[in-house]
């Protein structure tokens, strides 16, 4: 139970093979669902395993494997890779939510965790019961609670709303009292996952803010975020996970641009025999061949030049594809949206397409400013998502005459040039 | 206060289960939650109801109400010497108190999942709150009881100091059975539906709206394999001056029953309780 010799003095967190495996039922009509772990390192398997007729279908998914590392007291690690990469169920792991397959890890401390947006709320209760139930998880008596209480409602802005059931607040006032009871009730270390996107610009830098004093504090801090300027500001510690493996470690700066390599890297790899796509799969994104009107396909584009995105895809069935909608979703390369195209916006339908074909989106007179973009691609039949490919390509801008003056704007800080007009009032 | 390093200990997380007494100590440790939960557990029921906790008092009076009419008057039931409402009520409080402590932990990690899912805690403690919060609804069906009682004439004797015992016996068999049953519906959810139905129907097999004296003694043996019939026959000797003490033997079988029960949703609800999160 007790930490034997360890290369750091006082390991705060101590992973030795961390693992967990879940089984993939595959499903024709809905794709993949997740199910039990298995690997049931016992080999016994009680009454309520999975009957057997079912058993080719299933499929091991290491969501995580082999973990191994230590973190020491103090510090602020930020967890970067792809989405399903398996930085959340690290997370999961080391809060206790659910149990590893294999490996094991020691952990000192109390832990606070907010997972995927939220923490053990009840909806039921109100927020000033919820604080007290999370104290009770946390292993707080009433009197810690107390002195902590009105730091904690101040923090999340809730006052008014302190005897309203939860299930009432919006989902700005739930994140806020989430976080606000997760960083005040003085875990030794606070587990966060990505879930500061959901507050305001200004509650978001409040929480950064609380976060650097809890790691300043001597506390202990994983950080899950997409945001890859958040995470430089605050983490002084990354690790890279990508397909389940913790595959780098080392200063955060280093860590984000080896992601940043890495996807790169891989988004060079043909887009249709990407894995690593969500959906239902009735309709597959072949290729997004991205062009100027005087060069196909160069994934070179210029500001100010018109931008052509020409979408290759093929249907599961031979059949017409029904009320079908395509989406492209640019980022800058530190994950920072930009602009989304998306047919529905301008009020283009495809109500009937063929199996298979391309569908073209032309962007006149690009706006963005000259530096490299990833974006996503998304398709969707008749509601549901058929295909979803995140960091699906990447394009290179370069600086062109986007005013016809024959001036160049120059890329700096700035993402977008902006059609003006100016007079003398 | 914050412990300080020196007397932390290193929490192992792994795939292993931890030991039965581990898992005890970690129980204790947690007592405070059970008690936030059990809170809950009450306050939630009654929220957003007009008449509020009156509803625990009126429950049982008007199952009562509806069974003295039913079984007592119509069908003309015997109640060894005591007036028949009265006769049932003392049955209706262990056996409410026992059906909502049975649905209620059943579905307890359903209904909980909201915070199951994101925070740890030892899952039994959901299991235990809801059963426990059912003590609650046993108590006040005891306190109608009085009141009704007063109006027939029947005061508490000094046998109520045998009540907590036969309380405990219902609801040990009750946490038994929703341990069993919580565990199961992880895997399968239609044991969750189906308990329900089975609660209801265990009701007629329980000297609820008919005395024990009624069952043929050849079948005795058989009928006193359920531990509510102990519970109820010693609910009414502790409740009731013309109640006759339970039959030992049948006390015996029925505790034995119930702290089996209680071991078998035990050692399922020990092994559900890894998966849960994967699979609800």
């Amino acid at each position: 139970m007790f930490s034997r010799t360890a290369a750091l003095e006082h390991p705060v967190i101590r992973a030795e093979g961390l693992g967990k495996c879940y089984m993939v039922t595959q499903s024709r009509l809905s794709g993949a669902t997740v199910g039990e772990p298995g690997a049931r390192p016992s080999g016994r398997s009680p009454i309520w395993s999975r009957p057997q007729r079912r058993a080719k279908q299933d499929q091991q998914f290491w969501a995580l494997r082999d973990a191994t590392f230590e973190i020491a007291q103090g510090q602020v690690v930020g967890l970067v890779g792809r989405n399903g990469a398996g930085k959340s169920t690290l997370l999961k792991l080391l809060g206790r939510v659910t149990k590893p397959s294999e490996g094991r890890a020691f952990v000192n401390g109390r832990v606070g965790s907010l997972l995927e947006v939220g923490t053990g709320f009840h909806p039921e209760l109100t927020g000033r019961e919820n604080i007290f139930l999370n104290a009770a998880i946390l292993g707080m008596k009433r009197g810690e609670v107390l002195s902590k209480f009105d730091a904690i409602v101040d923090f999340a802005e809730i006052g008014p709303f302190l005897d309203t059931p939860i299930k009432r607040y919006s989902s700005g006032m739930y994140v806020r009292l989430a976080f606000a009871v997760a960083a005040h009730l003085e875990p030794e270390i606070l587990l966060v996952d990505e879930v500061l996107a959901v507050g305001d610009l200004a509650f978001q830098e409040k929480c950064l803010g609380r976060m650097r004093e809890v790691g300043a504090g001597g506390r202990t801090v994983l950080f899950v975020s997409h945001n890859m300027a958040i995470l430089s500001g605050l983490c002084s510690r990354g690790f890279l996970i990508e397909g389940g493996r913790l595959v780098q470690e080392g200063t955060m700066a280093d860590v984000v641009s080896a992601y940043v390599a890495s996807c790169r890297s891989s988004q060079s790899s043909r887009l249709a025999e990407r894995t690593d796509r969500s959906g239902d799969g009735r309709l597959r994104i072949l290729s997004v061949l991205v062009g100027t009107p005087a060069a196909d396909g160069e994934s070179l584009l210029r500001t100010g030049e018109d931008a052509i995105f020409r979408i290759r895809y093929e249907a599961a069935r031979a059949a017409p594809l029904r009320n079908v909608q395509f989406s492209l979703h640019f980022f800058t390369e530190l994950n920072q949206p930009v602009f989304n195209l998306w047919n529905e916006l301008p009020g283009r339908q495809f109500r009937e397409l063929p199996p298979a074909g391309e569908v073209i989106c032309r962007v006149p007179r690009l706006p963005l400013l000259a530096g490299s973009y990833v974006f996503n691609v998304y398709a969707e039949v008749g509601m549901t998502v058929a295909d979803w490919v995140r960091g699906a390509g990447r394009v290179r801008v370069v600086d062109g005459d986007y005013f016809g003056t024959g001036r160049t704007v120059g890329a700096g800080q700035d993402l977008v040039a902006v059609e003006q007009d100016w007079e003398v009032a | 206060m914050l412990k300080t390093k020196g007397e932390q200990k290193s929490l192992e997380i792994s795939a292993e289960r931890t030991t039965l007494r581990a898992e005890w100590l970690e129980l204790w440790s947690y007592r405070d939650l059970i008690g936030i939960l059990v809170g809950r557990e009450l306050k939630g029921r009654y929220r957003q109801m007009a008449l509020g906790p009156a509803w625990i008092v009126l429950v049982p009076l008007l199952n009562v109400f509806v069974f003295t009419v039913i079984f007592g008057k119509f069908a003309g039931l015997p109640s060894d010497g005591s007036p028949y409402a009265l006769f049932s009520l003392a049955g209706v409080s262990v056996w409410t108190g026992f059906a909502t402590a049975v649905t209620r932990s059943a579905s307890s990690l359903v209904n909980n999942m909201p915070l199951i899912s994101k925070v740890y805690f030892p899952r039994a403690i959901v299991v235990i709150a809801a059963a426990a919060g059912s003590s609650a609804e046993m108590g006040a069906s005891v306190l109608a009881f009085f009141a009704l009682g007063a109006f027939y004439g029947v005061l508490p004797t000094a046998r109520l100091a045998a009540l907590p015992a036969f309380m405990i016996l219902a609801l040990a068999f009750a946490l038994g059975l929703g341990l069993s049953v919580a565990a199961l519906s992880v895997r399968f959810r239609d044991v969750g539906f189906g308990v329900g139905f089975a609660v209801q129907l265990l009701m007629y097999a329980s000297p609820v709206v008919y005395p024990t004296t009624m069952v043929p003694s050849r079948w005795r043996p058989l009928f006193q394999l359920n531990p509510m019939t102990s519970a109820i026959d010693g609910f009414r000797w502790c409740l009731l001056p013309s109640g006759a003490a339970p039959d030992s033997r049948g006390l015996a079988v029925g505790i034995l029953i119930a702290v089996g029960c209680l071991w078998v949703g035990i050692q399922l609800f020990r092994r559900a309780e890894a998966t849960v999160v994967d699979v609800l």
